[in-house]
């Protein structure tokens, strides 16, 4: 008997050394293929489309959207301590901007975002009361901080808890959400992280590019020299 | 990315895995399940026996208890400071915002040395496994372990610098194997299932109950605690939005539970199998008394059972590890609090690979040549100034930020009375440890001593000051 169900021990324990190595194996493709593929919904939003495959394997994408330069950047984001890996979704509008200083305004900083450059802005500023608590701003020049039309509208932005910065600075301006994050049981249990299985939505990134525009022309009304 | 109604009062967690608000949902049965595997069940595993050997076999038991309680006021005082600091980073992040950059410089050495001697005791078990099962198929002599101590922390290394690009997606049955071991053997062992194995009457009489007295009940507390290291880090995998729901310490208690009992039938089958004087000996005795209690069976599935268990759960710890301790150092890099060199990224798998591979050579070293319990005592150590330092973190967020000053997502109860608990339970399992270790415990207090002072004199010059408040909280009460 006791044969018998060291048996089916070692039966059980090699079909599933198999079924994991076969996972393995099918998994890679299909993840390089997904990372690859992440904002494939989203392409038909962009005319002049170019893109490019970064050395993580994720998607970036450059095009224009409403006559404005955009850039699409996914970011996996692993190197967080006592906290849940993410997956980072950047757009950028790359056109001059009316703007003299680089402001960043961060939702829960910790000051060690990777995707950001927020820790080594020298001041801090106090933000308008619009804005939710958790919010913080920093900044290269107190002086020369972005108009309150401008501020309002990020505002009414960070109000949606995925939104985690807001970068405005003479080169474009950049929003970062938050799009995924990991499966928490198995990263509690071994530190798995799997991101971007799953493509971008389109109505979602359209928000996001709509969001942008409207705040660039905020920031540039049509006419004036950037 | 899902869309869902984010102002949902039912649905809490901000990704696509969010759950329904409430107790039960918060915690879930796979939840509550998979926070006591992985990093901390090992500690069912291996270690825990050491502490038979400090005072017998009731004095392990009481001892599990006392440290359930230890490690209960934890998880009430971590589950506020937790809730109010919205930064994500644990302790080390309190300890920044809360006393100041040479406590958090501490608090971050504390959870590096903890997690890497953590690493090595996996790494020297792993490897003790793997030469008596090469000794139960016939290998004749003795299979040197020292080879496979070091493939397990190299390739588990080489697995956390591929990072997210080597995901292995493992089936979480494999982690299942782990848990139900112990319940099976504890099943097949007491009775329910066949026969009764149990001699507790015969190996517990006598002088053999408390073989050192009352004192050998303190001194037991010492690897008490290892029953349950880490779990307060294993169940604060912080979401990037934390709702109040899942700011409840339920999460990390509902973790204690599943240890304590895990804890009380690993301790309940081996004593009642093994001698405690061979039990208690976790170096030249039993290394991995589950797995010895399981070959005192005479059955060879369930000796199967508890290697595969054993060896799935230090791995699966060993893991998380590297993991965590390599991201507490790369983040004490980034602080500049170490040179700025291990702040660094891999520019293709987005790990931070100096941090990581910095840290091999110090668990290779320690699981080379230290003994278990040597390594063992030098985790607990760092653990245990680490729950030292939470009290005083707590009295002092109290103190500079008091109630209705700054929003709390969670307040616990009783203030300061789970704070004057841990700290007294924290100061007697240092005395346990200095009963037995106090070499040990006087070279790792030195160490930081020696740690501080550097960064204090040296280090300091090249800390950004501003950069480590990053709450939006108003000036503290007093300044």
């Amino acid at each position: 008997m006791s044969q018998f169900i060291l048996l089916l021990l070692a039966l059980g324990l090699g079909l599933w050394s198999i079924q994991t190595l076969r996972t393995v194996l099918v998994a890679a493709p299909a993840r390089k293929a997904s990372r690859a593929g992440y904002f494939a919904q989203s392409a038909g939003l962009l005319s002049d489309l170019r893109r490019q495959i970064q050395p993580t394997g994720f998607a970036r994408m450059a095009g224009r959207y409403r006559g404005l330069a955009f850039d699409l950047q996914a970011v996996p984001d692993t190197l967080t301590f006592r906290k849940l890996p993410a997956l980072w979704v950047m757009v950028t509008v790359t056109e001059p901007q009316a703007l003299t200083s680089e402001t960043h305004i961060m939702a829960r900083a910790t000051g060690q975002e990777m995707f950001s450059t927020y820790g080594q802005m020298p001041f801090e500023v106090t933000l308008p009361p619009d804005f939710p608590p958790h919010c913080t701003m920093r900044s290269s020049d107190p002086a020369a901080l972005p108009v309150p039309a401008v501020m309002h509208a990020l505002a009414t932005l960070f109000t949606d808890p995925r939104v985690k910065e807001a970068v405005l600075s003479p080169k474009g301006l950049r929003l970062v959400v938050l799009a995924e994050e990991a499966e928490r049981n198995n990263y509690l249990i071994f530190r798995d992280a799997e991101l971007g299985r799953q493509p971008l939505p389109s109505p979602r990134l359209q928000t996001l590019l709509e969001s942008l525009a409207d705040l660039h022309f905020t920031q540039c009304p049509i006419g004036t020299a950037a | 990315m899902t869309d869902f109604d984010i102002t949902s009062k039912e649905i809490d967690g901000m990704g696509p895995h969010g759950t329904k608000v409430g107790l039960l949902r918060v915690l879930g049965p796979a939840h509550v399940w998979a926070l006591g595997v992985g990093i901390v069940l090992v500690g069912e595993y291996m270690g825990w026996n050491f502490a038979v050997g400090k005072g017998g076999a009731y004095a392990a038991l009481i001892a599990c208890w006392f440290a359930g309680i230890l490690y209960t006021c934890v998880a009430m005082i971590d589950s506020e400071v937790t809730s109010t600091v919205a930064a994500a980073g644990g302790q080390y992040t309190q300890a920044k915002h809360i006393i100041g950059p040479l406590m958090a410089f501490n608090v971050g050495l504390y959870l590096v040395f903890a997690y890497t001697m953590l690493e090595a005791a996996n790494a020297i078990t792993a490897g003790y496994l793997i030469s008596e099962v090469a000794a139960l198929t016939g290998y004749a002599g003795e299979l040197d372990q020292r080879p496979f101590i070091v493939l397990a922390i190299l390739f588990l290394a080489w697995l956390n610098y591929r990072g997210v690009l080597a995901t292995l997606t493992f089936n979480l049955v494999i982690t299942a194997i782990a848990f139900a071991a112990i319940v099976i053997l504890f099943l097949s062992t007491t009775g329910v299932i066949g026969t009764s194995l149990m001699h507790h009457a015969e190996l517990m009489s006598g002088p053999a109950a408390l073989p050192y007295g009352w004192i050998g009940v303190l001194a037991a507390m010492h690897f008490g605690l290892w029953y349950y290291l880490g779990i307060e880090g294993t169940t604060q995998a912080a979401e990037e939005v934390r709702s109040p729901a899942r700011a409840l310490p339920f999460g990390t208690l509902a973790g204690i539970m599943t240890l304590l009992i895990a804890a009380t039938l690993t301790w309940y089958v081996c004593v009642g199998l093994i001698p405690w004087e061979y039990l208690g000996d976790g170096v030249n005795g039993s290394v991995a008394p589950l797995f010895d209690a399981a070959r005192l069976t005479g059955s060879q599935p369930l000796l199967w059972l508890l290697g595969v268990g054993t060896l799935f759960a230090t791995l699966a710890s060993a893991n998380g590890c590297i993991n965590d301790a390599s991201r507490a150092w790369f983040a004490l890099g980034r602080d500049k609090y170490l040179p700025g060199w291990f702040g660094a990224v891999h520019p293709k798998f987005r790990t931070p690979y100096r941090s990581i591979v910095f840290l091999v050579p110090i668990a290779l070293a320690f699981a080379l040549k230290a003994p278990l319990d040597q390594v063992v005592t030098f985790s607990i150590l760092s653990g245990l100034l680490e729950y030292t330092f939470m009290p005083l973190n707590m009295i002092q967020f109290r103190k500079k930020w008091p109630m209705g000053s700054i929003k709390r997502g969670y307040e616990h109860p009783f203030h300061p009375l789970p704070s004057i608990v841990l700290l007294s339970l924290c100061a007697i399992t240092f005395f346990a440890v200095f009963l037995g270790y106090g070499t040990q415990l006087v070279a790792m207090i030195v160490f930081y001593i020696v740690a501080s002072l550097w960064f204090h004199f040296w280090r300091y010059r090249f800390v950004s000051r501003a950069a480590q408040f990053t709450m939006p909280w108003p000036r503290p009460k007093g300044y």
